[in-house]
């Protein structure tokens, strides 16, 4: 599927979810660091995560993302080093190193080349980064006082053996990484078969590390030369071994190992004794006899064909047939024998026992417990229709218990499956250390943010919308909130400012907040904006309490900073904030407290695709108000509606409260039903935030969870409807949007248009 | 076919490196960090560790130590990346049999592995 990566569709969305987790480990360590660069575990981190990072990108051949990487790596082991201090402009070209690595990430999968300069940034890091060069050392381990000294010993004691010593010249690869790795290990090879006499370079020159292209070493062997050879064929990156003149050539450079070499040598011996064996030429015992004088045999050992022709055990004719299907046979020198089982099966992971799925499979499986829980409400109300016609019938007893259990599965099923979708909103606040930052800088402003509770999981829909309202609530606590660091001090506050963001679950519903400890909303100016903008008049206005005047913040068009700063922009205001949460059947409150803060709460439902509600009937029709809305029913006397300017209200508690009936909103035709006879009205008590309205509605039916279907895509936008839902019965019922109903009905901003504003 | 120990902190590695033994049919085993790796060691007594270094909680260096410490027999291959000659020097010094630089191709893996077990 992917032609310029080396990388698999299955092990694409390994790579990406580890890559992102990378970056985002960066990004809020980064972040931290420039408030804390003292902290060492936090910088040891950073350095892991842009070196794995470096290491995943280097596997599927992504030039691009390695090179950046690799300089965010090597600037962050200058920092790690305490040789370069994370000053902010170099935090500045970290971050943008990030925002360039999420764009070169995009690349792996979609093919598409971004319009990242990777050579521009790595210029950048350089230059803050001074010249830092190697990027990974370890403090160096204390070489071991005692394997130096017998190190020492066996260099320079005399070798008290008969046998010559040997020359051994070893050609380290130029590719090698670490040649002198390569001749430490020739070096420790060698001292486990003899002693070495003379080194070259010596062995702290290797220990330094330093590249060693070649090395040299008078060696007085212990053990027979074929396994001085064998050991040090197993040494990989070696070019060349030659021992007293004979040449080995690596076998991985491609080139078969020839008869002589001892790797190829063994196998052959092992693979053509065994063939004799199976053919039953010689007996174990044969074979073994001349593996034996093979391995005694000084110099250069002789094959064991020919050892085995010497023993008059088989003729030359069939050693040469015998090597001619042994030659067919063999398999590439460094496969090791596979066995034949399916190679999947080998694979046994212990660690994780998760499973990956898609989020396209949640969604459906989120579906069908929509249509089963429709199914269930559908079956409730069969249940009690056939409980009051067959009272007593003992199968519609045994149905109606089944139904409950049915029921009751279902609700399990439900929550099981949404305990599977839920994410922590961490997924949301783990941006807004970086955005904060961002902001604050930008803004000249000195900011913590605070966040609590950010283990506190809900549904992946709503972790997808909540984000870009929270990102302008902080917005605004910077921009608006947030005081200058002197404006602080002389109103004998701490210099920085502080954001707290939390999370938590209650009664079944998400609770947000944001909060700032700046300067809080100043009401009179939000009122007086509001009278400029033609929003209210001055004498309503004046009418406002405190708590009502907050309230207009959410109106459109209205900002209280003097002048519209970069950061928070334009365009985005709270009524739109406001309207988002509601489309997604939550609530958002303000509080304010002058000159301490503002506070911000957004409640929100578990999950988008099922809401609790409060199922109405209005003429003949069945309507479902969202229970996040709803603050009480009451029953009044018909009578009790009065009318104000024009407008229908009643008095509930000592207060006025806007009522208005449903079926007029809808222009319904409007059925007389039996409790108006009876001189009754049924009345949901409504809010929006802090405004409530009182809807007048036929009939009670009771607290309903409906699975929400989208209405838009069928018949465009409604005023006071958000969505649909399919009740138990079959029914549809449309889900009403309190706070467009509550605009509607009560909103300053449409005085001219049915109802008359009301002067409360 | 042999038991092999994969020790790698990204989940990527892992998954290639696992992908390219087991399709020689050797048994693989994970872990994520060098506590870990000594723990599944004890446990499981691999043929072979493939070791990486750079990891949170227990370095690869340090558990290659406890690992040789534990077992002196322990056939263990480096896992490394350009710019870490000096640790690599640390682990042959420490005993370890081999070591791999990344970027690696299954071929120098399966020939690393080839040597411990052939
Ligand atoms: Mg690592």
């Amino acid at each position: 599927m992917n032609t310029r990566f080396d990388i698999t569709e299955e092990e694409l969305p390994i790579f990406r979810a580890e890559a992102e987790d990378q970056l985002q480990i960066l990004e809020e360590g980064l972040v931290e660091l420039e408030r804390n660069a003292a902290d060492r575990d936090l910088v040891q981190a950073l350095f892991r995560a842009a070196h794995t990072l470096k290491g995943s990108a280097g596997m599927i051949g992504h030039k691009r993302m390695v090179d950046l990487t690799h300089a965010l790596e090597t600037v962050l082991d200058g920092v790690r080093k305490e040789t370069l201090p994370p000053s902010p402009e170099l935090i500045d070209v970290m971050l943008e190193s990030l925002d360039s690595l999420h764009q070169l990430l995009d690349e792996v999968g979609n093919d598409e080349l971004s319009p990242v300069n990777v050579s521009s940034l790595v210029a950048q890091l350089q230059r803050l980064g001074g010249s830092q060069s190697s990027s990974e050392s370890v403090p160096k381990a204390p070489t071991k006082p005692v394997e130096k000294q017998a190190l020492k010993q066996t260099i320079t004691s005399p070798a008290p053996q008969i046998a010559q010593p040997l020359n051994i010249t070893v050609k380290i690869s130029q590719d090698s990484i670490a040649s002198a790795a390569r001749a430490m290990q020739v070096v420790l090879a060698l001292q486990e078969l003899g002693e070495i006499l003379e080194l070259n370079p010596p062995l702290s020159v290797i220990e330094s590390a330093a590249p060693v292209p070649t090395l040299t070493a008078i060696f007085q062997a212990k053990k027979p030369l074929y396994e001085i050879r064998k050991s040090l064929s197993m040494i990989s990156e070696l070019d060349e071994i030659n021992i007293e003149g004979e040449i080995i050539q690596d076998e991985t450079q491609k080139i078969l190992p020839s008869p002589s070499s001892a790797t190829g040598e063994k196998e052959a011996r092992r693979s053509l004794g065994e063939l004799l064996i199976e053919h039953g030429l010689i007996t174990r015992e044969q074979l073994q006899d001349a593996l034996r004088i093979q391995q005694d045999s000084e110099g250069p050992s002789k094959p064991l064909g020919q050892i085995l022709v010497g023993m008059g055990l088989i003729s030359q004719e069939i050693l040469d047939e015998m090597i001619a299907e042994q030659s067919a046979q063999k398999k590439a020198p460094t496969a090791p024998v596979a066995d034949s089982e399916t190679p999947e099966k080998g694979r046994t992971k212990v660690i994780d026992k998760t499973v990956r799925t898609s989020v396209e499979r949640l969604d459906n499986l989120m579906n069908l417990i929509g249509e089963l829980i429709t199914d269930r409400n559908r079956m409730y109300q069969l249940r009690r229709e056939m409980e009051a016609l067959y009272r007593g019938s003992p199968q519609v007893e045994a149905l109606s218990d089944t139904i409950i259990h049915v029921g009751r599965i279902t609700d399990l099923l439900q929550s099981e499956v949404m305990s599977i979708r839920m994410l922590p909103i961490s997924n949301v606040f783990n941006k807004f250390p970086r955005l904060v930052r961002d902001l604050a800088r930008k803004a000249n402003k000195q900011i913590d943010l605070v966040i609590r509770g950010e283990d506190t999981e809900l549904d992946r829909s709503v972790i997808e919308v909540i984000s870009d309202p929270l990102i302008h609530l902080i917005r605004n606590a910077v921009d608006h909130g947030i005081e200058p660091p002197k404006e602080r001090i002389e109103k004998g506050k701490p210099e920085r400012g502080v954001i707290l963001l939390t999370a938590r679950h209650e009664q079944g519903r998400i609770y947000i907040t944001v909060e700032d400890d700046g300067r809080g909303i100043d009401i009179q100016r939000v009122k007086q904006k509001a009278v400029e903008k033609g929003q209210l008049t001055q004498a309503e206005a004046d009418a406002l309490s405190d708590e009502e005047a907050v309230e207009l913040i959410f109106l459109s068009g209205l900002s209280t900073a003097r002048t519209v700063s970069d950061v928070s922009g334009r365009g985005v205001g709270m009524d739109i904030v406001r309207a988002n949460i509601e489309q997604l059947n939550g609530n958002i409150q303000v509080e304010t407290w002058q000159g301490k803060g503002t506070q911000f709460t957004i409640i929100l439902p578990l999950t988008l695709a099922i809401v609790p509600t409060l199922l109405v009937k209005v003429s003949g029709s069945t309507y479902a108000i969202p229970l996040v809305t709803v603050n009480e029913t009451l029953r009044i006397k018909s009578k009790d509606i009065q009318t104000v300017n024009g407008r229908p209200v009643i008095n509930l508690r000592e207060h006025v409260l806007p009522v208005c009936n449903l079926a007029e909103v809808f222009a319904l035709q409007h059925h007389e039903n039996h409790k108006q006879k009876e001189g009754y009205e049924y009345v949901v008590v409504v809010r929006s935030g802090k405004t409530q309205l009182g809807l007048i509605v036929d009939d009670l039916i009771g607290e309903e969870e409906v699975v929400v279907k989208s209405l838009s895509s069928v018949i465009g936008e409604v005023v006071g409807i958000s969505n649909a839902a399919i009740l138990g019965d079959g029914q549809v019922a449309l889900i009403l949007d309190v706070q467009g109903l509550i605009k509607l009905v009560t909103s300053w901003s449409e005085r001219s248009s049915r109802f008359e504003k009301v002067a409360v | 076919m042999a038991k092999i120990l994969v020790v790698d902190d990204a989940e990527f590695l892992r998954v290639r490196i696992s992908k390219m033994l087991s399709s020689e049919g050797h048994e693989i085993i994970e872990a994520e960090n060098g506590v870990k790796a000594v723990e599944t060691y004890k446990q499981a007594r691999p043929d072979v560790v493939l070791m990486d270094i750079t990891m949170p909680e227990m370095d690869g260096l340090t558990a290659l130590r406890e690992i040789r410490s534990y077992d002196s027999s322990a056939k263990v291959v480096m896992l490394t990346a350009l710019g870490q000659e000096s640790v690599v020097l640390e682990a042959i010094k420490a005993g370890a049999r081999d070591f791999v630089v990344k970027p690696f191709e299954k071929e120098r893996v399966l020939s690393a592995v080839a040597k411990l077990v052939g």
